[in-house]
């Protein structure tokens, strides 16, 4: 059994894509619990430092309410057209309570919502990756087992505690920095978990992931064509 | 915690920088992880006093304040092409009302914490940067032949840190824009010159390794700035 204290010497070394904390993790009698264990622990972190950030942003700034007032009177007199205003104030209505709850910024209790959102999105996360990413291991000649695969995988999650740094406020932590050093270290993780060689270990990480986008711009022409055919109609 | 464990030495940094192949061997990628970190925090430090003054008189967060000065000068530009129905001066204006409004922290304390966000921004960037199109570059660097790892890849590209320490000088007027220029074609230079030593292709191959990922970048950013500006087009129109 892996002790948390040693959570942030793991990490660190996956980071920089040593293989030990992999070996570490495979070898453990419960890697996957260790995996679980180990993203409910990123995922709470970041969630704390969301909403401490989220306060911290909303003492920075203007009041939102005051904000959106401002916005809406300045609209009023900046566009001549009824019919154009109305739908910018509709759709900057619907935008702002999104922009709000996302930012932290004067959403008001809503933001607790981000202690029970944020790790548990990461759990899931963690699971259709590494469970998919086993499969298409497996399929490529891997030799890990399913436990083994998710400890590993879990590692991969270390380059989300940059998000700490967003108790800040204003500090901005791209997505495609996380998303591309976690596929750096899952590759590196499975190839650890499942003694595979990089091409196809990389395949295996980066599968996932195709499949994600592949669903996705499939979902969205779906969608498009459904609205426009709604709109015919 | 052993600061060489996480930093390579200065003289590895000068060899580096000079371009020298002693400078990218016997260094890991913990070190040069600390490096890129450290050097993009020293190189921010500079904006990181202008700015936390710029808000400090302004009474505010830096962002707003630098929206309201920018929205301003955009206003004015684009008043003259844009659509006589929609009247940009006012968006200035408007940017500038929000930017006067108060917040519930003092101002003082307002304009170090979004300084201060600004500055950590700097080594996140570099990191970004460092990671990203290290991980497309790598890409490039295989399909050409190249059998090398991804650790000794990233240790010896970290060095591209060094000659960006030069953008600390962004803030002063004139040799901020030089030092960013020099520091840039200077860190193209270190970054091909780590990437040719590490992965022991010929240097057209290292090159190449090189230029394709920022075609590939170019042409994501173009498509992405196409949509977004057609999007705004559709809803301003």
């Amino acid at each position: 059994m892996i002790q948390p204290q040693n959570y942030p010497r793991l990490i660190g070394q996956a980071l920089v894509l040593e293989p030990e904390p992999f070996v570490e993790m495979v070898d453990d009698d419960n890697p996957w619990v260790e995996g679980l264990f180990l993203c409910a622990c990123i995922g709470v972190l970041t969630a704390v430092a969301q909403v401490l950030g989220g306060l911290l942003l909303t003492g920075s700034l203007p009041p939102a309410e005051v904000v959106l007032n401002t916005l809406l009177q300045a609209l009023r007199q900046l566009v001549a057209n009824a019919e154009t205003l109305l739908e910018v104030e509709r759709t900057l209505g619907e935008i702002w309570p999104l922009l709000s709850l996302s930012s932290g910024y004067g959403s008001g209790w809503l933001r607790l919502l981000t202690l029970v959102v944020t790790p548990f999105g990461l759990i899931a996360q963690w699971l259709l990756f590494g469970i998919t990413g086993h499969l298409i291991a497996r399929a490529v000649g891997g030799q890990g087992s399913l436990g083994q695969t998710l400890g590993a995988m879990a590692l991969s999650n270390g380059p989300r505690l940059l998000y700490i740094l967003t108790i800040i406020p204003f500090v901005s932590i791209g997505g495609i920095l996380i998303h591309v050093w976690g596929i750096l270290i899952a590759y590196r993780g499975m190839e650890v978990a499942h003694e595979l060689p990089p091409t196809r270990a990389a395949l295996a990480v980066v599968g996932p992931w195709l499949l994600v986008l592949v669903s996705l711009v499939v979902g969205g022409g779906l969608g498009a064509l459904i609205v426009m055919v709604g709109a015919r109609v | 915690m052993k600061f060489q464990k996480w930093l390579p030495t200065p003289q590895q940094m000068s060899d580096a920088a000079q371009l020298r192949a002693s400078g990218f061997a016997n260094t890991t990628m913990r070190q040069s992880l600390g490096m890129v970190v450290v050097l993009g925090l020293l190189a921010g430090f500079p904006s990181f006093l202008v700015n936390w003054g710029q808000a400090a008189v302004s009474g505010g967060a830096l962002p707003l304040a630098q929206l309201a000065d920018v929205s301003v000068a955009l206003g004015q530009m684009l008043e003259q092409f844009g659509p006589e129905r929609f009247r940009f001066v006012q968006v200035g204006e408007l940017f500038q009302i929000v930017a006067g409004l108060d917040q519930p922290f003092p101002s003082w304390l307002a304009a170090f914490l979004s300084a201060l966000g600004e500055w950590i921004n700097w080594p996140v960037r570099w990191l970004s940067l460092w990671v990203v199109y290290g991980a497309l570059v790598m890409t490039c660097n295989k399909a050409l032949g190249a059998t090398n790892r991804l650790q000794p890849f990233f240790a010896a590209t970290g060095f591209t840190a060094v000659p960006l320490l030069l953008t600390a000088l962004s803030p002063l007027p004139c040799l901020g824009g030089i030092g960013n220029v020099v520091s840039i074609i200077w860190a193209v230079v270190v970054y091909a010159r780590a990437n040719e030593e590490v992965t022991g292709l010929p240097r057209k191959r290292a090159l190449t390794a090189i230029v394709l990922p920022l075609f590939f970048v170019l042409l994501m950013g173009l498509l992405v700035t196409g949509l977004s500006v057609l999007v705004a087009l559709l809803l301003v129109i």
